[in-house]
């Protein structure tokens, strides 16, 4: 029994190294493997088949079926440009210029990585839909308020939820084998705060 | 002294087994989310496709679908036969990516490879013994399961009816069948 007792509690120890290593790795690999551009990160070979296991298993954890380049490029935000966390109590307007691809899109999600509700069932612009500017650029506002109605200045507004922070996906199709040599430097879409809930 | 290396020997043989267990996580955990994708979704349909419609809040196979694309997915299991899957191919963005039991996307065809309005591929098992294919695509998989998902591009909505069409256009069969 005592010998028992014994191997169960190397077992408990040998569980525990391994979930403290697990943790670490999660916390450490994010900011070794992804690229960052400005407020985006992106994972420069998410579905590729010589991608490292860590890749392979962070890509498995967020979305599965990852394409290998140069078929998409993912990139995606949790921050605004002033490194805060997007939040439904304040309003955002992205501001961008025509990304050279196939298409593009712009989606936002919850914190849970799903689409948010809403009554209009919109949940992502893209370079068909998106409403370009005299200049040819695009802006997109987020919302959780509809006192922030006002404020829009732009037929491109999507909902996000109030109280609770979102993150957007940016979504870039065939931008050409060049571009993924350039995933750092390459002109992206800004979000900056518009304002808050007083 | 002895009770000393005894204890330093006993930590690192925990440190180690603990590192060993970690490695089989990172590594086989990409294979439980496919084997979990299969379960949920293709565990009565394997060679068989399903459809997507449109995505939406509700939506929850996956984690970050693209409401921008309307898709289909063939669980394929080419164990003891090919996989023959056919299609046909819209003028606009259509993509049939391949998916490995470990997740890896290891192919992709899309509109711009393809010259013809419909396409055909032939799915290989890791023990298939290659024959000459002279009407359509050869994709080894390097693994006997896995996944195609098609991808098409939603835009702006305008040929919706033409994507839902291609959708119905789509076989994915045991060549044996």
């Amino acid at each position: 029994m005592i010998f028992a007792r014994k191997y169960l509690l190397y077992l408990i120890i040998i569980l525990l190294i391994a979930a403290l290593e697990t943790f670490i790795a999660a916390k450490i690999y994010p900011k070794i493997a992804f690229v960052k551009n400005d407020i985006w990160t992106i994972l420069p070979s998410p579905g590729d088949p010589d991608r490292n296991i860590y890749t392979r298993a962070a890509v498995a954890a967020v979305g599965t079926f990852a394409s290998k380049k140069p078929e998409q490029a993912y990139y995606q935000t949790e921050i605004d440009i002033e490194d805060q966390p997007l939040n439904g109590n304040c309003l955002y307007k992205l501001s961008g210029e025509d990304i050279d691809s196939r298409w593009w899109s712009i989606t936002a999600y919850a914190n849970d990585g799903f689409l948010i509700e809403n009554t209009e069932k919109l949940y992502s612009y893209n370079s068909e839909t998106v409403n370009f500017n005299a200049n040819g650029g695009f802006e997109i506002y987020f919302l959780g308020n509809n006192d922030f109605i006002t404020d829009v200045s732009s037929e491109n507004w999507l909902r996000v939820n109030q109280d609770e922070n979102f993150n957007i996906s940016l979504r870039i199709y065939y931008p050409g084998e060049e571009f993924f040599s350039n995933l750092k430097r390459v002109n992206l879409p800004i979000v900056e705060k518009v304002k808050c809930i007083e | 002294m002895y009770r000393m290396r005894s204890l330093i020997n006993k930590i690192f043989i925990l440190l180690v087994l603990g590192t060993i267990v970690h490695l089989a996580f990172i590594i086989y955990f990409p294979t439980y989310m496919m084997w979990k994708f299969d379960r949920d979704i293709a565990s009565t349909s394997v060679n068989k496709i399903i459809h997507s419609d449109k995505v939406d809040s509700n939506s929850r196979t996956v984690i970050r679908p693209s409401p921008d694309l309307l898709y289909s997915v063939c669980a394929y299991d080419a164990t003891y036969s090919p996989v023959v899957i056919t299609s046909k191919v819209l003028d606009s963005y259509w993509a049939m990516s391949f998916y490995a039991s470990n997740s890896d996307n290891y192919a992709i065809i899309n509109d711009l490879d393809i010259a013809d309005d419909d396409v055909k591929v032939y799915l290989f098992g890791p023990n298939s013994k290659p024959t000459k294919i002279t009407d359509g695509y050869a994709i080894f998989s390097p693994s006997n399961k896995g996944a195609m998902l098609i991808r098409r591009f939603l835009g702006n909505e305008s040929n919706i009816d033409e994507l839902y069409e291609n959708q119905e256009t789509l076989t994915c069969d045991s060549l044996d069948n």
